[in-house]
């Protein structure tokens, strides 16, 4: 842990700023600093993501016992493996002698690692396997081998997404995923047989801090038709839409034709979801295209959704979110031709802390094992063209994101508050999990992203939540 | 993917007209990008185009291999979805250009590969410079390159380009330019 001072239990900055200080509760503010200052980073690299479940890989990436590859947890790296029983292991990618990487390659198949500096050798379950010369150097069993492996993390999954955190004592994965699963489901649970993602992941590094971008895809509605305005300039945004659902039969008799999207978070998990309802389909085989599936498998999304998941996966497109502290997730079908049927775009991103304004952006598309090739396609071609360093939307965003790490750099610039006080009533009508806030659009989302952040970086020092 | 073929043959190719069309299109092609003329572009561009810039990966030598075809991409365009793009840089609302970049790129080490008489295959390098506002800031993007290009009614268009990316993780915030 980083030694820090505290006051009354609340951890202080090297200049006396007690951490709670960092947040507003009757404004709705953030301190700009939040985004630029290298000593909260620091902080943030112990108690956000020392503690919390990170996305690592997703269990497509490792075919095959012996399969790894090599990815980060805050700024350790770690090698994600898949052994002979098909179990996964996330270990720190360090080795015990005297500190080496044990693996210099992104990705490749091996059932055990030797590292190249004194031979020292480990199974791709992190034990250690054999140690070059133990009988000259470390004779009569002096090494208690059994305490030398790599260090690994806990592991959880879901959806073949594989999560990790070194914190012995944090909930499950599958309780901190909670609730928020019944979203994810609508993204990634439709139908049978699994997803996989298109590898190797798409990297970047954008100039800003992760939290702008990972509040953006808890709770961002709001800058939609701002940022990404030109698509609609351009006509894009109605293209194909006609062709998917005109004439069609509604599905469910109770389709709310009223829905103007909903914004959903886990108030003591810090997750966020987004139904931004710009598209609304009456029929199910209508649009399961722009979900990745085929029409033909309708029925089995109806077996395994709710009414409540059905009625909501109708009238939700795009839906985004992201699982606190930094592993995203979006649906949202758009064209990317004119005059051609709008395309399924479906794609997770991770987002690295690399430094206080410095974020590392890794991406893959997801499509449903099961589909039909063209089906994969039309998702690769989708999420490709929309979502990535020539993204037609994340142009627009890493381009804004981009100013907001410079502005929040200088000396009175990071003296500002980021606002977070536009907020509509919840709405206890929503009959899905969750607190929601209905649309088009509402700012809780991110403020309790926030709330978490700092009960987390204060070791919930404070109670004053409002 | 366009396997180079003639590579053990480094000299024979230098006398082929071809070699001089082609050297003569990507010189052009690369002049009209970097003088931001994109509508001029899509002219050089087959209706047929498949144009892309696969992910990359390290992997041990021993492991190395060409990646499958099907995965991760920065580009995987068509000339339609190129139509799109040039469109929406044209918009009044889009930020990633406005102000514009200044992107240059510098294509060199142009080589003729086999191919049919209605085709000329190249070989290219390129590096892409770009620099954006005020800032002393720059971004090099490096590739390699190979492309395909077809006769049609007497010109050559580009219908086939795989750009192969020297880099896994990339320092640059976005790409707006065309490579």
């Amino acid at each position: 842990m980083v030694a820090v001072r505290t006051h009354d239990g609340v951890p202080l900055l090297a200049d006396g700023t007690p951490l709670t200080d960092l947040l507003d509760d009757d404004e709705r503010s953030v301190a700009a600093r939040a985004l630029s200052d290298p000593e909260i980073h620091q902080l943030e690299l112990d108690r956000i993501f020392g503690k919390c479940w990170q996305f690592v890989a997703h269990e497509s990436e490792l075919p095959g016992a012996g399969a790894y590859v090599t990815r980060w947890m805050g700024d350790d790296a770690v090698i994600v493996t898949r052994d002979a029983d098909d179990n996964f292991h996330v270990l720190l990618n360090v080795c015990s002698h005297k500190g080496a990487a044990v693996c210099k390659s992104s990705q490749g198949r091996t059932m055990q690692f030797t590292c190249p500096y004194h031979g020292w050798m480990y199974h791709n379950t992190g034990a250690v396997a054999s140690v070059f010369a133990e009988p000259i150097l470390f004779p009569d069993d002096m090494l208690n081998k059994e305490s030398l492996g790599l260090r690994a993390a806990r592991v959880g999954v879901y959806a073949g997404f594989i999560f990790a955190t070194w914190d012995d004592e944090v909930e499950p994965f599958d309780e901190y995923l909670g609730e928020f699963a019944w979203y994810l489901d609508l993204v990634f649970g439709l139908i049978g047989g699994g997803v996989e993602v298109l590898g190797p992941p798409v990297r970047w590094i954008i100039e800003t801090n992760w939290k702008v971008a990972c509040e953006n895809l808890t709770g961002d509605s709001y800058h939609v038709a701002t940022t990404h305005r030109s698509l609609f300039e351009i006509g894009l945004a109605e293209a194909g839409i006609d062709e998917i659902d005109k004439d069609a039969p509604r599905d469910t008799s109770d389709v709310n034709t009223e829905f103007n999207g909903v914004a959903v978070f886990d108030p003591d998990r810090g997750h966020g979801a987004l139904c931004i309802a710009f598209l609304n389909f009456g029929n199910l085989e209508r649009a399961c295209p722009v979900f990745g599936i085929p029409a033909s498998r309708a029925d089995e999304v109806r077996e395994r959704l709710s009414p409540v998941q059905l009625e909501t996966l109708l009238g939700a497109p795009p839906i985004v979110g992201n699982v606190f502290p930094n592993f995203s997730f979006i649906s949202s079908p758009f064209a990317t031709e004119f005059d051609k049927p709008v395309k399924p775009v479906i794609c997770i991103r991770t987002y690295l802390p690399r430094g206080p304004n410095q974020t590392e952006i890794l991406t893959w598309p997801v499509v449903y094992r099961d589909a039909p090739q063209e089906m994969k396609d039309a998702v690769r071609k989708g999420t490709i063209r929309s979502f990535n360093t020539t993204g037609n939307f994340e142009q627009d965003d890493t381009e804004i994101w981009g100013t907001i790490g410079r502005m929040s750099n200088g000396r009175q610039g990071r003296r500002r508050r980021i606002n977070l006080r536009g907020t509509v009533p919840v709405d206890t009508s929503w009959t899905g999990p969750l607190e929601a806030h209905k649309g088009p659009f509402t700012e809780d989302a991110e403020w309790n992203f926030y709330k978490v952040w700092r009960r987390l970086m204060t070791d919930g020092a404070t109670e004053a939540e409002r | 993917m366009i396997e180079p073929t003639n590579l053990l043959n480094p000299t024979t190719w230098t006398t082929d007209p071809a070699y001089a069309e082609g050297l003569a299109w990507v010189i052009h092609e690369t002049n009209v990008l970097n003088a931001g003329g994109l509508d001029e572009w899509l002219t050089m561009l087959s209706p047929a185009l498949q144009y892309t810039m696969p992910a990359t990966v390290s992997a041990h030598t021993h492991d190395m291999g060409h990646y499958p075809a099907g995965g991760n991409a920065h580009f995987e365009e068509s000339y339609e979805s190129i139509r799109v793009r040039i469109a929406r840089l044209a918009s009044a609302t889009q930020w990633a250009e406005d102000p514009p970049s200044r992107a240059r790129r510098f294509v060199t080490n142009v080589e003729l590969l086999d191919g049919d008489d209605d085709e000329v295959r190249l070989l290219s390098s390129i590096l892409l410079f770009r620099s954006r506002g005020e800032s002393p800031a720059f971004d090099l993007l490096s590739a390699g390159r190979q492309d395909r290009l077809v006769r049609d009614d007497g010109r050559l268009l580009l219908a086939e380009r795989t750009i192969t990316l020297d880099h896994e993780t990339l320092g640059v915030r976005n790409i707006t330019s065309f490579l």
